[in-house]
Parts: structure tokens; C-alpha cells; sequence
């Protein structure tokens, strides 16, 4: 839908028509209009790639929440009674959901780059495949941990009616923060983990800041760019808040029986 | 003593425990005998430690239940809940499991073949009949070579000729066989083994088995009572030679019609 529909009227005549109108004159619209549509179509296409990115993740959380609650009564059997131990089956764990996530980054890349490509008449690769790589990582631990927190909170607080409630705060966040940052624009979004990561996913796809006080989708040149720093900083306290947190309820749920688990 | 609890109370909820001061030493194969809902899955889960003891502990071969840890070839259990389910296959289940426990995969693959239930195995453990679900876990926790076998309601939906045969290799498991059931067509095949009687929450015993299938159950105490149940707001008692016999009853389920009508 991003590259064909919603694209419909993104043309280099739309492009042309655009500057002019900003008073640029047409001769150095022609001197500019190439590197302008490469920017242009870099800043679609990584626009579209990172909000898919960071909303399909969060869907994948809807299991893995699951996941995690499913697992709580097998890792305190298996810890005592077999021969791996309870940090061995955490990152069993980990590495499991991070390979799910890599594997649905890895389809989506192919099927924006192959789509957006077709549809703008050029190959569009990301600007710096190693930052977007890193990125994903990140987000995908990041997605883990929260899904990790979420599920260990239904046992805690020994609600397993909750757990599919539970289980859709991820991908609802996720949809409505990015949707949000894109048409909407605003700082406090980026304090969020999905629009931080969709920040870094957007900038190593394109090469481009994105902006911190407009929507992503502003085609003006008079905004406040989002260093990668800051939303690197800001990732990394929540991949912190929600290791501290895991860690505590994981101790906690040791308390709970079974029943209140299992109980439908 | 090889499965110890002493003065345990556990499965706290609503402000109440579903464990009430559980004393008992199992050395030797034993059945826990009791109607639905009288907590035996819960006495299992507190053994294996998947639901906290609040009060009270639980020693395994003289070790603190909560100080067991990577211990394989210990315990092993048919509890569904301790399984994972997102596997591919029953087969691959059981192959971590065996894996991880130290078990014999060979031995299960010779049962499986053994009780006709290979080509269900390809399906997830989920997707199995309630009856193979039951068979596939029992066949698991008994291919562990574990120490230990905690076997809850090991016939529940099994077919009626597999129970006779799953039977026969329980009772020829190696190691220390602790089971629980309502039901009590199979005592007779168990003569040698220890019985314990489990009635809301609290346990009574230990008695042979023998003696139970030769015990009345009335009303009234006497000089010849072997036990006493204490129900809601009356007490059972189990006696030698008053009374209706335990062997009249298909299941323990039946004590409390049993007991209202009398």
C-alpha cells in the first residue's frame, strides 16, 4: 500500500511543482531535482520500511507474551529436575524470539525493497546496512524484554484472564505511537520505545535525521533533526528499565502456584 | 527418607490453602488415593515444587526441595503443565525432554510402538486426543529412568485396553513409583503397594493396600477402625469389619454419594 497507493501523487513533476511554489527558481530546481528526488524517494521508502519494522515487531510480541507465560511452570520444573538451568533457558529463550524477529525482518526488508524499487524505478538499498542491522537487533531485544515484563506481570499479579489483553498492549503501542509520529509529530513520542527505534530504523535506511518536533511525513526543511544518539540513549534505558523489571517479577513469580496460573 | 513433607501447607488462594498440614514419608512405590477436587494434583505440583510451600517443607533423598537445582534423573512427572508446547512434533517433545533429563529415548520409542500411538506423535502434543495426551506424557516421566515417577491420574481418558498394559509397566518401573488416582479397579494388581488416603486437602495413612481392599466404610468409629476422614461436618472412618466394602466403590468419587444416603 506504501509504495503504490499512498505514492500515487509523489512524482518528479509533484516534486517540481512543490519547489516552485517555495519560490525556488527554476533553474536551480533542475540543477537540484535529481539528488532532490533521490532524497525524496530514500526518505519514502525508509519512512514506510521503519513504521512496518517497528509495528510488525510489536505484533510478534502478541506470542511471545504468550510465550513467556506458557513457560513459567516448564523453566521452574526443568531448573530443578534437568540438566539445564534457569539462565541457560532464559537466553534459549532470547535467542529463540530474536531469530523469530529476524527472520520477519528479513521478509519485510525483502518485500519493501523489492516493492518500493518497483515502484520508483531504481534499486533502493539501505544507506548503512550495518546501522539498520543493529538497529532491528536492538528493537527486537528491546520487544523481547517488554513481552518478557508483560507476561511475568499476568502471573504476578495472578490474572491469567488478562493475559490476551495483556498480550495486545505491544502491537497497539506500536501502531498508534508510530501512525502518530508520522502525521502527527511531536517530542514526546520519541521518548517512546517504538518512535526511538523507528528513528534509528529510519535514519540507517536513509541517511536522513528525521525530524524531532514535526511529523515524519513533513516535506518542509524547517525542523529540529533527532540525533541517533539520543534515540540510541533512549533505547537503551528502556531495554535497561525492562531488564530490572523482568528480573524482579521473575523472582516474584516464583511465589505464585500453579493453580492461579493455569486457573481459566 | 526419599520423598519427605513435613507439617506442609500449600496452593494459597482466596485466603485459603488447597494443602493443609500434609505430613508424609513415601520410600517405596505408593498410590494417593482420593475423590476429584480432594488437592492430589496439588500434593504433585508441591513436590515438584511448581507450586510454592507456604508452611512446612519437602525433602527429596534428605535434600531441601528449594535447594534442588539441575538435579536429572531425580524426579520426572506426567504433570502436562510442566511441558513445554510450542514444539514441533510429540516426538520432539519428548526428545528434549529425555534429552534433558537424562532419559532413554530408545525406551520410549520401544513403548510408543509398544501401546500403537507412533504416527499421532507427529502431531503437536495439543492436537493429540485427551487419551494419547495422557499416554504420550505417562510414557515420558517412565522413560526418564528417574529415581522419583509422579504419575497424576496416569489413566484419565485411556483407552481400557491400553490401561491394563500401561499398568503392568508401571508397576514394573524400576525406580520409586508415587501415583494418584479417584479410581480403584486397579488396587487388586497393587497388593504390595503403600496407600495413602487424600480427603480436602488433608492426608490419611499410610495403609497396605491389602488392608485398604479388605476395609468397610462407615459412620460410625469402632475398636476395629483403621483410619478416620474427617469431611466437611462429619468424619468416615475406615474399619476392618464394619461397614460397606471400599471394593464395592468403582471410584472414590462415590464416597460422598456413599456417605449421603447412608
Amino acid at each position: 500500500m506504501g509504495a503504490y497507493a499512498f505514492s500515487r501523487n509523489l512524482t518528479v513533476d509533484t516534486l517540481r511543482e512543490i519547489l516552485l511554489n517555495r519560490g525556488v527558481s527554476p533553474d536551480m530546481i533542475n540543477n537540484i531535482i535529481d539528488e532532490a528526488w533521490n532524497n525524496v524517494v530514500k526518505g519514502y521508502s525508509g519512512g514506510w520500511f521503519a513504521t512496518v519494522v517497528v509495528i510488525s515487531f510489536g505484533s510478534t510480541s502478541i506470542g511471545l507474551v504468550h510465550y513467556v507465560y506458557n513457560s513459567t511452570l516448564p523453566l521452574r520444573y526443568l531448573s530443578k529436575f534437568s540438566k539445564i538451568t534457569s539462565r541457560r533457558i532464559l537466553l534459549e529463550l532470547v535467542v529463540g524470539s530474536l531469530v523469530a524477529l529476524l527472520i520477519s525482518f528479513l521478509i519485510l526488508f525483502t518485500v519493501c525493497t523489492a516493492m518500493f524499487s518497483h515502484r520508483f524505478d531504481k534499486l533502493i538499498l539501505p544507506e548503512n546496512p550495518l546501522g539498520l542491522a543493529l538497529a532491528s537487533i536492538v528493537y527486537g531485544l528491546l520487544i523481547y524484554l517488554l513481552s518478557m515484563t508483560l507476561g511475568l506481570t499476568a502471573v504476578v499479579l495472578r490474572k491469567p484472564g488478562l493475559i490476551t489483553k495483556i498480550s495486545y498492549i505491544p502491537f497497539t503501542l506500536s501502531m498508534a505511537l508510530s501512525l502518530l509520529s508520522v502525521y502527527v509529530g511531536g517530542e514526546v513520542y520519541h521518548y517512546t520505545p517504538f518512535v526511538s527505534a523507528m528513528s534509528l530504523l529510519f535514519y540507517y535506511s536513509a541517511n536522513i535525521k528525521p525530524p524531532y518536533d514535526k511529523p515524519l511525513a513533513y516535506s518542509g526543511s524547517d525542523f529540529t533533526p533527532v540525533e541517533p544518539l539520543h534515540a540510541w540513549i533512549v533505547q537503551v534505558l528502556w531495554i535497561t528499565l525492562f531488564t530490572l523489571t523482568s528480573l524482579i517479577l521473575l523472582k516474584k513469580q516464583k511465589g505464585i502456584p500453579a493453580e492461579e496460573i493455569l486457573a481459566t | 527418607m526419599p520423598i519427605s513433607l513435613h507439617n506442609v501447607y500449600s496452593g494459597y488462594s482466596r485466603g485459603s490453602y488447597i494443602l493443609k498440614d500434609i505430613n508424609m514419608e513415601i520410600s517405596s512405590n505408593t498410590i494417593v488415593l482420593g475423590p476429584n477436587g480432594s488437592g492430589k494434583t496439588t500434593l504433585f505440583r508441591t513436590i515438584i515444587g511448581i507450586t510454592p510451600t507456604v508452611k512446612g517443607e519437602v525433602k527429596i533423598d534428605d535434600l531441601d526441595l528449594e535447594t534442588i537445582r539441575g538435579s536429572p534423573g531425580l524426579i520426572s512427572t506426567n504433570l502436562r503443565e510442566v511441558y513445554i508446547q510450542y514444539v514441533a512434533s510429540a516426538w520432539e517433545l519428548a526428545s528434549l525432554y529425555l534429552d534433558l533429563q537424562g532419559g532413554d529415548f530408545g525406551r520410549f520409542n520401544d513403548l510408543v510402538r509398544f501401546f500403537n500411538i507412533a504416527r499421532d506423535l507427529d502431531k503437536k502434543p495439543y492436537k493429540l486426543s485427551t487419551g494419547t495426551q495422557t499416554l504420550l506424557y505417562d510414557l515420558i516421566a517412565l522413560s526418564t529412568n528417574a529415581r522419583y515417577v509422579l504419575l497424576d491420574e496416569p489413566f484419565e481418558s485411556v483407552d481400557p485396553a491400553k490401561r491394563v498394559l500401561l499398568l503392568k509397566e508401571i508397576i514394573n518401573y524400576r525406580g520409586t513409583v508415587l501415583l494418584n488416582t479417584h479410581t480403584t479397579w486397579l488396587l487388586k494388581q497393587m497388593s504390595e503397594w503403600n496407600v495413602y488416603l487424600m480427603v480436602r486437602g488433608h492426608v490419611y495413612g499410610v495403609i497396605s493396600v491389602n488392608e485398604l481392599v479388605s476395609s468397610r466404610i462407615s459412620l460410625s468409629r469402632g475398636l476395629d477402625t483403621l483410619l478416620e476422614l474427617k469431611l466437611e461436618d462429619k468424619s468416615i472412618y475406615l474399619n476392618k469389619v464394619n461397614g460397606i466394602p471400599l471394593s464395592e466403590l468403582d471410584s472414590l468419587d462415590k464416597l460422598y454419594e456413599v456417605i449421603t444416603w447412608q
